[in-house]
């Protein structure tokens, strides 16, 4: 656990923590501040060898004043060197550190592109275990009062389960589902067929033809990851304070629970500026099966198979997740017009849905925040930030892929969980209250791309207070209504 | 005023005139400005390194923003060291200057001057 964050992505290379990107804009800062004064010593020094002052005769004056700031020109010259060249070093460790975290990557991926078939392979076994854990918990969860296998086995992996290199492990796995399934069903691909077909299909490509499947067994009644259609409900309104910060905007995205709103949303400015910020909670109900509940499982993977360019010809299953569907409907209800400034904010599966918005081109998103969502593939558009927040210890992020890199897409790390320590959830590192803190330490932060999304939170509030409406959204599970396109 | 000074000037025929304090004067205040700034911006912009990095290249960054903070202050002492001088020769031009004045008033005050190029405005 550690109170450093690690900063990367925004077009950038370099990866580093704060504190060094921090020193390296103080030294930036230090470069402008000493040209300016060695400007202002210039003009001072040929001033005052154009006056041509008499000599002094005191016995004291050891060094004319020209002479005397001359000197001083050479000192701030010397400084202007040291403060670059600091700058520089600190530059190049970023691109360094950065290099090696690349490198690392690259080591994963290419041990996972080999060993997946393999793996593939000896999969059936391990998938009929899971399926079995998987039934059990949906059987056990109905008649069963104590803890379902897969909760018993959730329970006795946690350790695993918010391990970094084991997310480290799922990040990888999630864009080689592919060649793990084609090793499963002992399919004939040559190697570097299946390696080359692998390069190009990474986690939302996986995830969308998962759904295709789910789809199809839904026209014969499974709802297994079958979505359907959506309504949302407004559940309180009252006047809200501008949030200050990155820490404000985590503190006020919905919780979570059975029946709380899953969605927020403010509006700021006068009638004709509306301004708008909408939060995203996230994923309340883990199972399979789509329930009543849109933020779920099902809604989590329409949210990372829709970054599939694939996904848009997938025939069968609803175009959309219940949740991102839901919160349209929830922002068209409130009156949010497609030109209004809008920054989005979302935990978890919120957090896919935020991004979604802020790519989307038809709204004016100005900014998302994603508090350990699988974002790192999800499509970006110039101009619009992305800030990632993610625990090296949440698997859930991890779900995502690698992504591809992104100069609106700004990830920040930070390691939340004590080496050795129990705790009561299943992925603690993945709670909102740990983000909410790690949110609030990014608010610290001197860093120029951090800094200017906090910028964007002003701009949109304008400093002033707001209106806030909660929303419920809950998905149609009527017979008719298996497929919610 | 220092008699040296006068004397100096009746040598090298140089002599001082409102137009040279003025511009002197000028000069003072851009440089008290820019002391004025520096003395105040120094301490706290070339501060050490509040992180937490434990390394050798953490110990050479401490030891190069260590060597920045030496430039910065060497070149804010050298300016302090011009203000002190700048002030110094303008005083004893003030001083110069009303003494010129005083003698071309009284034009047989002084032999030795008599010969010196004391007509106000002249270099």
């Amino acid at each position: 656990m550690s109170d450093e964050l690690e900063i990367s992505g925004g077009g950038s290379t370099a990866v580093a923590t704060s504190d060094l990107f921090t020193e390296a804009a103080r030294l930036g800062a230090v470069e402008a501040v000493v040209s300016d004064w060695i400007s202002r010593a210039a003009v001072i020094r040929r001033g005052l060898e154009s006056l041509g002052l008499p000599e002094g005769t005191s016995m004291w004056e050891r060094i004319s004043p020209d002479e005397a700031v001359g000197f001083a020109d050479l000192s701030l010259d010397r400084a202007l060197d040291r403060a670059a060249s600091l700058r520089t070093s600190l530059m190049e460790a970023a691109e360094r550190y950065g290099a090696t975290e690349r490198m690392i990557d690259g080591m994963w991926r290419l041990g996972a592109t080999l060993a997946a078939p393999g793996l593939g392979f000896l999969a059936p076994g391990f998938v009929a275990g899971g399926l079995l854990a998987a039934g059990g918990q949906a059987v056990f969860s109905k008649v069963w009062p104590g803890p379902t296998p897969l909760a018993s086995w959730l329970a006795e992996h946690r350790d695993l389960l918010s391990d970094p290199a084991f997310v480290r492990l799922v990040r990888v796995a999630a864009d080689h589902a592919d060649e793990f399934t084609a090793g499963a069903l002992h399919a004939p691909i040559p190697g570097p067929l299946l390696s080359a077909l692998g390069a190009s299909v990474g986690a939302p490509e996986n995830a969308s033809v998962l759904l295709g499947v789910a789809g199809v067994l839904g026209l014969a009644g499974s709802r297994v990851l079958v979505d359907g259609p959506v309504r949302v409900e407004r559940s309180s309104t009252r006047t809200v304070a501008p949030p200050s910060g990155v820490g404000d905007l985590a503190d006020r995205v919905p919780s979570g629970g059975a029946d709380a709103a899953q969605i927020r949303i403010e509006r700021y400015g006068d009638g004709d500026d509306p301004r708008w910020i909408v939060y995203v909670g996230g994923t309340v109900d883990f199972g399979l099966v789509a329930g009543e509940q849109t933020h779920d499982m099902t809604s989590n993977l329409h949210g990372v198979a829709d970054d599939a360019g694939v996904d848009a010809v997938r025939i069968a299953g609803a175009v959309s997740g219940a949740g991102e569907r839901a919160v349209r409907e929830a922002m068209d209800d409130a009156g949010v017009a497609p030109g209004d400034p809008l920054l989005a904010v979302g935990h978890s599966g919120g957090g896919v849905i935020a991004a979604k918005l802020a790519a989307d081109p038809e709204l004016n998103v100005v900014g998302a925040l994603s508090l350990g969502g699988p974002v790192a593939s999800a499509p970006t558009r110039d101009g619009v930030p992305l800030l990632s927040i993610e625990h090296d210890e949440d698997l859930v992020p991890a779900t995502g892929g690698a992504g591809h890199p992104s100069d609106e897409r700004v990830t920040v790390s930070r390691s939340v969980l004590e080496p050795g320590c129990e705790y009561e959830a299943a992925l603690p590192a993945h709670e909102l209250t740990r983000y909410r803190a790690t949110a609030e330490l990014v608010d610290d932060e001197e860093e120029a791309r951090l800094r200017e999304f906090r910028a964007l939170i002003g701009e949109v509030t304008g400093g002033t207070g707001g209106a806030r409406s909660d929303w419920i959204a809950t998905r149609d599970l009527s017979p008719s209504t298996t497929d919610g396109r | 005023m220092d008699d040296a000074d006068l004397l100096f000037a009746a040598l090298t025929g140089r002599s001082v005139t409102h137009e040279l304090v003025d511009a002197a004067r000028r000069h003072l205040v851009m440089l008290r400005s820019l002391l004025e700034e520096v003395q105040g911006t120094v301490p706290r912009l070339a501060a050490p390194s509040s992180s937490s990095w434990r390394s050798i290249t953490a110990d050479r960054y401490a030891e190069g923003l260590s060597d920045l903070h030496v430039q910065l202050l060497g070149a804010r002492d050298r300016l302090v060291s011009a203000e002190c001088s700048l002030s110094d020769r303008i005083r004893r031009m003030e001083g110069q200057l009303e003494a010129q004045e005083a003698l071309v008033a009284q034009p047989a005050a002084s032999p030795l001057l008599q010969h010196a190029p004391l007509m106000r405005g002249a270099r």
